[in-house]
């Protein structure tokens, strides 16, 4: 790789480890495996970087490669059998009680719901509510139609619920989601 | 919950977030390290391949000298650890199924369908024979145009329960079969051309106490049949205790993965 490149990828590369990994968390609910996710999403893309670089939006296509990376792992057993809902404590001592308990109370329901429903679901509302892609954008990093996106959503949103109905949440539930 | 809500969970999930010790420069060097790798591995086996296809054709000929009327036993296999001579993938018949998501997951039932005839057939020993319905990378995953579908198959055996994967690739979707063994770099990997055109791939891979025996079947309509014996049935949400070693044999997942019903 020639240095212009391999300078151009570094700047990307730290660019996007953060939100990356932030995504990757969001879709797999444990730090260790998103740090893992992110790391092989950026070697693969640092692989196609020749023929990437020029893309208009390149966050999504490396969010397209870590979407696809996250299934791939998703589809060997050993990781189907680490998933894993439960909730860490780590509690932050520097916050107000207050705000910090209602946080925490926001935090965990949402996580724990979250991790309920299916993956490619999960991812939707991902992309959507956590990165903030548009529907077509969405659909650009899934490879999907935009009427995909827009149903996996509903039924992503329908999921939550009723993952937050089952956890014992109906009063969240009873404040519907803005279409 | 209001969408502003939910945006806000989300948001506060990742406030907790580690931190991030991120070297561009060592991953850069790792990736380049890796691909030094792979060029070297398939160095590697190109001269491997020259040295079996040696050792086979010395056996061959001496056996032809030897006795007149003998002949290559049918279905005999020419066992590499590099590619496939003259096996070209994807194949020229290959065959690229434009199906609609109903289409995908009436496929889906019927390889449930057949992978509960098939399995007892193959390994007749398995008793409590139970089999997922099929699904692409995630379970309920259907998708228009989608090539891949698997699904587990659990079983009891004397030894203790286990399981096996079987999937199906459609339209060459997958690695060659000697870009397979390249990709299975920390497994065993044998290539073994059949009489009939078609490949077997067979990988042995294990990690910790994981042992996982792969049979993948490469035939001429671009269709792949990966089919994966494991020594614990990982596909429960509690996974089985590990066996000492896969209940089943490579010879029953050859039967498996060339089972002209698994197909889509």
């Amino acid at each position: 790789m020639k240095e212009a490149q391999a300078r151009a990828f570094r700047e990307f590369a730290v660019a996007n480890a953060g939100p990356l990994r932030r995504s990757a968390y969001l879709f797999c609910g444990d730090w260790h495996f998103a740090e893992d996710l992110m790391q092989a999403s950026l070697v693969k893309v640092y692989r196609a970087w020749s023929r990437v670089q020029r893309q208009d939006r390149l966050g999504n296509y490396a969010r397209q490669v870590l979407l696809r990376t996250w299934l791939d792992e998703k589809r060997k057993p050993w990781r189907r059998a680490e998933f894993s809902a439960t909730v860490p404590d780590t509690p932050d001592v520097s916050a107000d009680p207050d705000e910090r308990a209602q946080r925490d109370w926001t935090r965990d329901v949402v996580r724990t719901a979250l991790l309920a429903i299916p993956p490619k679901q999960r991812a939707v509302v991902v992309l959507r509510y956590f990165d903030d892609l548009s529907v077509a954008e969405t659909a650009q990093v899934m490879r999907c139609s935009e009427g995909t996106v827009k149903s996996q959503t509903a039924r992503g949103l329908d999921a939550l619920r009723a993952a937050l109905r089952a956890g014992g949440h109906a009063d969240l539930v009873e404040r519907k989601f803005a279409s | 919950m209001s969408e502003q809500e939910l945006r806000d969970g989300l948001a506060a999930l990742v406030v907790d977030e580690p931190p991030l010790n991120f070297d561009p420069d060592a991953l850069m060097a790792n990736a380049d390290a890796a691909a030094r790798r792979r060029r070297t591995l398939v160095g590697v086996s190109g001269a491997t391949v020259v040295i079996a296809a040696a050792a086979v054709a010395l056996p061959i000929t001496l056996r032809g000298v030897g006795n007149p009327n003998a002949q290559t036993t049918p279905g005999a296999v020419v066992t590499t650890t590099a590619g496939a001579p003259g096996f070209v993938w994807p194949p020229a018949h290959n065959k690229v199924p434009a199906l609609t998501v109903e289409q995908v997951e009436q496929t889906a039932h019927k390889l449930q369908t057949e992978a509960r005839r098939a399995f007892p057939r193959a390994v007749p020993t398995a008793t409590e024979v139970g089999v997922d319905l099929f699904a692409g990378e995630a379970e309920g995953d259907y998708h228009a145009g989608q090539l891949n579908l698997n699904g587990a198959v659990h079983f009891a055996t004397a030894q203790g329960r286990a399981a096996v994967d079987i999937e199906v690739n459609a339209g060459a979707s997958t690695p060659s079969p000697g870009k397979t063994c390249v990709h299975e770099s920390d497994a065993t990997c044998k290539i073994m051309p059949q009489q009939d055109g078609t490949v077997l791939v067979v990988t042995r891979w294990g990690q910790d106490q994981l042992q996982v025996l792969t049979v993948r079947h490469f035939r001429p309509d671009g269709v792949v049949v990966a089919v994966s014996g494991y020594n614990a049935d990982t596909f429960l949400p509690k996974p089985t205790p590990y066996l000492p070693r896969i209940p089943v044999t490579e010879k029953q997942l050859v039967a498996l993965a060339t089972d002209k019903g698994l197909t889509m």
